[in-house]
């Protein structure tokens, strides 16, 4: 496991960096709706003094405000906070035993899993209004408080731990980036991502802790939940100082959907979208529906969130404050304030100013609904079955009209199996985002003479077994 | 694609359910025939193997072929997505509490 070291420069900071009276979160259809500064502090040290001692707490959370909840208590305790994004069973067994001794923290009212102990984070309660002036505690920049687990697909899960230093410094810069600073004038922020995911964390939870942000606790998942709920937050000002257009965080994917099915959206101060590539088209058509800027974040796994554009009208990437780029052995590494310099796995074109242009995604790794596996270890599970004496995995070309809604196509050469029964072998072996619809037997692959499958052969042959 | 004429008065979800089968298979390109899924399986992991990209974008098609917009905020939203059935039945119940929408363009 790497764990984060800070590196010189990063000091210590506060956990809040906004007064005490200001609204953190806002939970529609709760008792208690607004969460304040004041409030979240309190909730924040009341779980942390009841939670039972844990190597890491693994975060289940799905509630922004319980998230942030049981980050900061975890932070309190003294311990990681890993990002959980897969709560089956299977996926909670698979973190305890790579982290031993982690206890699981769940949203109140939500069910442990069986098999397992759980704390439930009751969230913001009526007692956390009101009281003494709480204690804001100041955490060092070195301090672990978070860990985002990649997997799966190559077998090994590798743990990405971020510093509070370096979480805290990127913070701040998102904030200067999207002008989420304002004057103090607040403003609410609808996301349609998970809450632990690391996109979501940075955006939902963390951003109400250091910017003018009122995250809104209520899934967007679908266009119909998206709409609904900016339509809410853009009402919600209700003479508190509170800027009406709110930020919207999102992802092609889902751009993608609320386009198709556009229905008129409230003013918006910006759409942000990440996790996979965004196309132009279509964030120009998402501008001109709903005129907001649509802005994009560059993101690595291995860093966080470095670099941001408007996609409809830049081809380059202007990298946040404090976030530099340097050629090292080949690779490109980039340095953030608060964390180790880190080598990119993508090809980038660095430019005279200080930005960068893409020059392409390392093709062996695919995105599929913010989740990535590499088409190696995909290969390689399915090689690995019984009876399966070749095997392919590709990635078709984008759909045109719904770009990320591609599946992996898969190919086996297997005399003596059937499709059916490898599927579902490989149900239990590979998470259900790269599952391919079907295996797709056949009597050979097409390896050029050095025993490669060049990718336009794999594409031909998957056009090919269509047309039967 | 055309909008789907419903009438809910009729209590004709079979009819409903048949559409959806196949706005299901069209959407999601399935390796099946609409009548091979079985109205009572779940729709997701075990059963037709859907995961979450997949149940966005029927959403996207129920929106645009019966103007219902689906919720993920919905307290039924397990029960809505259980089965072919249930999301029919879901979706016949806010077709006939806006008839206009249904039928018009």
């Amino acid at each position: 496991m790497v764990m984060g070291r800070a590196e010189a420069g990063a000091g210590p900071a506060a956990l809040l960096q906004r007064p005490l009276e200001d609204i953190l979160f806002w939970r529609p259809g709760r008792m208690v709706r607004p969460v304040t500064g004041a409030s979240f502090l309190r909730a924040a040290a009341r779980v942390a003094a009841g939670l039972p001692p844990a190597s890491a707490y693994l975060n289940l959370c799905r509630d922004p405000s319980g998230t942030a909840i049981a980050l900061a208590a975890s932070m309190l305790c003294g311990r990681p906070c890993v990002l959980v994004t897969d709560p089956s069973p299977a996926g909670i067994a698979t973190l305890v035993a790579q982290f031993p001794g982690a206890y699981p923290l769940l949203d109140e009212g939500a069910e442990c899993p069986s098999g397992f102990a759980c704390a439930s984070i009751a969230a913001v309660q009526p007692g956390d209004a009101d009281g003494p002036t709480p204690n804001n505690p100041v955490f060092p920049a070195e301090l672990t408080a978070l860990i985002g687990v990649t997997s799966g697909s190559s077998g090994k899960p590798s743990a990405h731990a971020k510093s509070w230093g370096a979480l805290e410094a990127r913070n701040r810069a998102a904030a200067r980036r999207f002008d989420l600073r304002d004057g103090g004038r607040q403003r609410p922020l609808v996301g349609a991502v998970s809450p632990t995911h690391m996109y979501g964390m940075e955006t939902m939870v963390l951003l109400p802790l250091h910017a003018s942000i009122i995250t809104w606790c209520a899934p967007s998942f679908f266009p119909g939940d998206a709409a609904a709920n900016l339509a809410e937050a853009a009402a919600l000002r209700a003479g508190r100082g509170i800027a009406t257009e709110p930020v919207f965080i999102t992802t092609p994917l889902q751009l993608g959907a609320l386009v198709q099915t556009a229905g008129p959206l409230p003013a918006m101060h910006a759409i942000i979208s990440a996790t996979a590539p965004l196309d132009p088209g279509l964030a120009a058509r998402a501008e001109a529906l709903w005129n907001a800027p649509v802005l994009e974040i560059f993101g690595a796994t291995e860093v966080g969130s470095i670099a941001s554009r408007r996609t409809a009208r830049d081809e380059t990437w202007t990298l946040y404050d404090g976030v530099s780029l340097h050629p090292r052995n080949g690779l490109i590494e980039a340095v953030a304030e608060g964390a180790p310099p880190t080598p990119l796995s993508d090809i980038l074109d660095l430019l005279p100013n200080g930005g960068f242009r893409l020059v392409s995604r390392s093709s062996d790794i695919v995105k599929r609904g913010g989740r990535r596996a590499s088409l190696a270890g995909l290969t390689r599970i399915l090689a690995g079955l019984d009876g399966v004496l070749d095997a392919a995995f590709v990635m078709p070309e984008p759909s045109p009209r719904r770009s990320g809604t591609e599946r992996p196509v898969a190919f086996a050469v297997a005399p003596g199996r059937d499709g059916a029964s490898l599927l579902v072998e490989l149900r239990g072996l590979m998470e259900p985002a790269f599952l391919p619809r079907r295996i797709q037997l056949v009597d050979r692959l097409p390896r050029n003479e050095i025993g490669k499958l060049p990718r336009e052969a794999l594409l031909a042959l998957a056009g090919e077994v269509e047309r039967r | 694609m055309a909008d789907f004429a419903f009438n809910a008065s009729n209590g004709d979800i079979a009819a409903l359910q048949t559409d959806l089968a196949q706005t299901i298979v069209t959407a999601l390109k399935l390796e099946m025939s609409a009548a091979e899924i079985d109205p009572d399986a779940p729709l997701f992991v075990e059963g037709l193997g859907l995961d979450s990209i997949d149940a966005l974008e029927i959403a996207v098609s129920v929106s645009e072929r019966y103007r219902v917009q689906l919720r993920s905020d919905d307290p039924n939203n397990k029960r809505i997505f259980a089965s072919l059935r249930s999301l029919a039945e879901h979706i016949a119940a806010h077709l006939s509490r806006t008839p206009v929408a249904a039928a018009s363009s």
